[in-house]
């Protein structure tokens, strides 16, 4: 059967910015930026941006575009055994859609509650810690179900499922409406934003420049991350959506033209949010740096805040609340059905199961688990799971390039894409991938190590950090590992079977046991636990695999 | 608003958005996909 085609190239260019573009757009880069030499940023960022950013999206693009097939097939093409980085980035991104999802369910509720700026009286951190979230006293307690949250939760999902089941020709429409109107409404509030006492004060701290701070490595790193993190890297969405291009197709440009459009929105957010938070600061007549945040923090409790402080009445209030809760809304869902058409389009070409069905379950299952994040305690869920499948990201970031970087042909691939392309990168890009990109990444991945070990994410319990964190993100990697055995199956005998089964079995004792021992707060020995069954075990699967394959090769 | 401040708001807004303008300027030259797509 002929694979599903884009109606049009902008198609496809608007549906890679709608994933790109979402969330992080304004509560994660405006805050980094501040953090981070306020205008100073803008040099690492942008040397971020052309040096890694750039060719990687072109790394996803070149997958999908040359293997027509998603992430999970296309990895097997660069080499057999590397399959598993396809499932371990879908195993990945399912679990940041079950919890993103839940952030739109935030959005829902804000949106209906916008019309009466129901937090006026009681106040945005009460109205949402309290009122929508109904905040438990810690992760242990779920405390039952917030049903606004399940109802928004529910709403989201059916327009997921709707949106991506059709295929990508009615994604690519719906996302000309996805991708404008943030646009048009971040514009909205950037004018009304500037027009408020004391927006210039607030823009002064995010743009003014500190250029001593660049000789900080750890700022260059914070760049190299927020490029990676902001252009939908590692879910292999990128894969997925370019393996619906025909398959010459001009990547380098696509990717130039994404990358670019998601990173300028990102900027132009930043304006709409110092100037808001440049009036509160003065409305309530504190510095600015008390006021200043990013996260979950940001867009629900110190947005709201300003919205209530705004002047002009309620109807302008209301106004302004439900333009910014829509311009969240609109910047999230095409991120989020980008992640479930990945895991659509990897279920179809591995299994050769129908769009319908897929999306179906997909959906399903994602909210049934997102009932968790739907509980009293969701949020301390959601943000200890999102610290570590953040992890996973630069995990899966760092596999490819090594793969295309020291197991391929580079010098090849390079000429492949360029060969293409209207805009070459030649060496720039065969540098980004075998050097620059597993050097940055590395660089991310051992300080993240350091910083996880000398300080513990969050304040929040052991037990809940190496479950939803360790063991969760382990245990993705098991499954993409398995799913890449599994593939391996044929003319498999009964002891060859029972080897690996043995090899798995262990692996999954490892697994509870250690979860079992961490919650004791017996931590050493259940991570000694973990890592040994995880060893023994992967060696066992992988002697076995070998001698099938050995058996099958004569 | 200090002028350092100033420069680097516009300065960004040039250098991004004008690196988003320049990709599409290379798009609209020559577009094969949509060619390509009746026949592929």
């Amino acid at each position: 059967m002929a694979r599903e085609r884009w109606d049009k190239r902008m198609a496809f260019i608007m549906a890679a910015v709608g994933s790109a573009i979402g969330l992080g757009n304004i509560w994660r880069f405006p805050y980094m930026a501040y953090s981070n030499g306020g205008g100073a940023f803008l040099i690492p960022y942008l040397i971020a941006l052309v040096t890694t950013g750039v060719p990687l999206v072109a790394l996803e693009y070149y997958l999908g575009v040359r293997y027509q097939k998603g992430p999970t097939e296309a990895y097997g093409y660069i080499r057999k055994k590397s399959k598993y980085i396809g499932w371990f980035s879908l195993g990945i991104a399912a679990m940041i859609t079950f919890y993103y999802t839940v952030v739109m369910a935030w959005s829902w509720n804000f949106l209906f509650h916008s019309i009466k700026v129901s937090w006026k009286e009681i106040g945005a951190s009460n109205f949402f810690y309290n009122n929508l979230l109904g905040l438990s006293d810690g992760i242990s307690n779920l405390g039952g179900i917030q049903w606004p949250v399940l109802l928004g939760n529910l709403l989201t999902w059916i327009a997921i499922f709707f949106i991506v089941f059709k295929g990508v020709k009615v994604v690519g429409k719906v996302v000309k409406w996805t991708v404008g109107l943030p646009w048009l409404l971040l514009i909205l509030i950037i004018i009304r934003g500037l027009t408020l006492d004391g927006a210039l004060q607030g823009l002064e701290f995010y743009l003014k420049p500190n250029f001593e701070i660049l000789k900080n490595p750890s700022v260059w790193l914070a760049a190299y991350g927020q490029i990676f993190f902001s252009l939908s890297l590692g879910f292999g969405v990128m894969i997925a959506y370019a393996s619906y291009l025909p398959k010459k197709s001009d990547i380098n440009t696509n990717a130039w033209v994404v990358s670019f459009a998601n990173c300028s929105t990102s900027f132009f957010a930043g304006f709409a949010v110092f100037s808001v938070l440049g009036y509160l600061a003065q409305a309530t007549g504190q510095p600015i740096d008390k006021v200043v945040g990013g996260g979950v923090g940001l867009a629900f409790v110190t947005f709201p805040t300003a919205i209530a402080q705004m002047p002009g009445g309620i109807i302008l209030q209301a106004i302004f609340g439900i333009a910014f809760f829509f311009t969240l809304l609109t910047l999230g869902i095409d991120s989020a059905f980008s992640l479930v058409e990945a895991i659509v389009t990897g279920l179809k070409d591995s299994f050769n199961v129908k769009r319908e069905k897929a999306t179906f379950w997909v959906c399903l299952v994602g909210f049934i688990i997102g009932l968790i994040y739907c509980s009293k305690a969701g949020l301390y869920y959601l943000d200890v799971v999102d610290h570590w499948m953040n992890w996973g990201l630069v995990i899966v970031g760092f596999l490819e390039a090594v793969l295309i970087g020291w197991f391929y042909n580079t010098n090849k691939v390079s000429k492949d894409i360029d060969s293409t392309s209207e805009i070459k990168f030649g060496k720039i890009w065969v540098f980004s991938i075998k050097y620059l990109t597993p050097i940055i990444l590395g660089a991310v991945i051992i300080t993240s190590i350091y910083k996880e070990f000398s300080n513990p994410y969050g304040g929040y319990p052991q037990w809940a950090l190496m479950s939803c964190g360790w063991i969760l993100l382990i245990s993705i990697l098991y499954f993409a590992i398995y799913m890449q055995d599994r593939n391996n199956i044929k003319n498999i005998s009964f002891t060859n079977s029972v080897g690996r089964a043995t090899g798995w079995l262990l692996i999954f004792t490892g697994l509870l046991t250690s979860f079992v021992l961490f919650y004791q707060s017996t931590t050493l020995l259940g991570a000694i636990t973990l890592i040994g069954s995880t060893l023994i075990g992967i060696f066992i699967i992988t002697l076995f695999m070998e001698l099938n394959n050995k058996k099958n090769s004569y | 608003m200090s002028l350092s401040a100033i420069i680097m708001g516009i300065a960004g807004v040039i250098i991004l958005f004008g690196g988003a303008i320049y990709g599409l300027s290379k798009m609209s030259k020559e577009n094969p996909i949509d060619s390509e797509n009746e026949t592929d």
